[in-house]
């Protein structure tokens, strides 16, 4: 899953932005993405656009809180069964950053309450996916202990181990691709947030390509003219 | 670091999961979102999944062995949203 802010790149005309985004919705199409929360850097390029990427997307995409004309512009959330589990993904949109005309970001914590009950009654798990910062994924944790687990973002750095606050865990991946988050779940005998543990895997140059994605990438390359030693990563 | 590569260990990591657990046939299937309240259902992975590096994936660094009953991948802002007006 993603958190948000990874749909465009804004003022940077890399590859995926002259594609407007549609290069970043094939990839994660093919890498398997069950779910994406809308971050506020993804509304930054008009709802007509954002849209056409989201019908695009062969995965969830989510937000309870941003609203288009007073009505979600997403799906607030998803429920996956994995494991034997019911998972309940809330996708939350920061507000930090003005939404452009016509689109709002309304109070995450309002949002959390609106639809904890109905979640808490369809799921075994409960997941917040958001990149809300530090400071709020902080204080909605404590707010919401029925929530177990905040995958959240908003920062450059990993968590690198699943953070407590009460009985709920906040893990963040960190930005710019750098490194994956990996969160394993047991409920063996721990309890809380020990039930998660984190690790923030560093994407280095060991990592090799992968045939079908380095393919997708020069199909792109070659509709948009970009030579392949001139194109971002 | 090159998309392809961040999308190599992806799926590098996602297909040890599966394999560990048993489990495979559950990575293609995307989720389906119904329209209010969407419920996507797949294969369930067996509770004692214990994912750990193969052969296969040699080239991934040892940290990232992980063991759990259920794993959770996860990124965000992969590519820097740059805001146009500074």
């Amino acid at each position: 899953m993603d958190a948000g802010n990874s749909l465009f790149s804004g003022g940077r005309q890399d590859l995926n932005q002259l594609s407007q985004g549609r290069l970043l919705v094939e990839a994660m199409n093919l890498m398997g993405y069950d779910a994406l929360a809308l971050g506020p850097r993804d509304l930054q390029e008009g709802v007509a656009l954002l849209r056409e990427r989201m019908a695009e997307a062969k995965f969830a995409i989510l937000s309870a809180n941003v609203m288009v004309d007073g009505e979600l512009l997403a799906e607030p959330y998803a429920i996956f069964e994995r494991g034997g589990l019911r998972i309940a993904v809330l996708g939350l949109t920061s507000p930090d950053i003005t939404a452009p005309e016509g689109m709002e970001a309304l109070d995450p914590a309002a949002a959390i309450e609106q639809y904890l009950p109905e979640l808490e009654e369809q799921s075994d798990l409960l997941v917040v996916l958001g990149a809300l910062g530090p400071t709020t994924e902080q204080e909605l944790a404590l707010k919401f202990q029925a929530i177990d687990l905040i995958v959240g973002g908003g920062s450059s750095i990993p968590s690198n181990g699943a953070i407590p606050e009460g009985s709920v865990a906040i893990v963040r991946a960190g930005g710019l691709g750098e490194y994956l988050g990996i969160t394993a779940y047991d409920s063996g005998s721990a309890v809380g947030a020990d039930r998660f543990r984190e690790r923030s895997l560093l994407l280095g140059p060991d990592i090799p390509d992968d045939p079908e994605m380095a393919a997708l990438k020069t199909r792109y390359q070659g509709e948009y003219g970009q030579a392949p030693t001139a194109s971002p990563s | 670091m090159p998309l392809t590569r961040r999308v190599r260990l992806w799926l590098v990591v996602f297909a040890m999961t599966l394999a560990a657990t048993g489990c495979a046939g559950a990575t293609g299937e995307p989720p389906e979102v119904a329209d209010a309240t969407p419920t996507v259902i797949a294969p369930p992975v067996a509770a004692t999944a214990t994912p750990r590096v193969t052969s296969e994936a040699s080239t991934v660094p040892t940290g990232v062995t992980v063991e759990g009953q259920l794993l959770i991948l996860h990124t965000n802002d992969v590519l820097g949203y740059v805001d146009p007006c500074g």
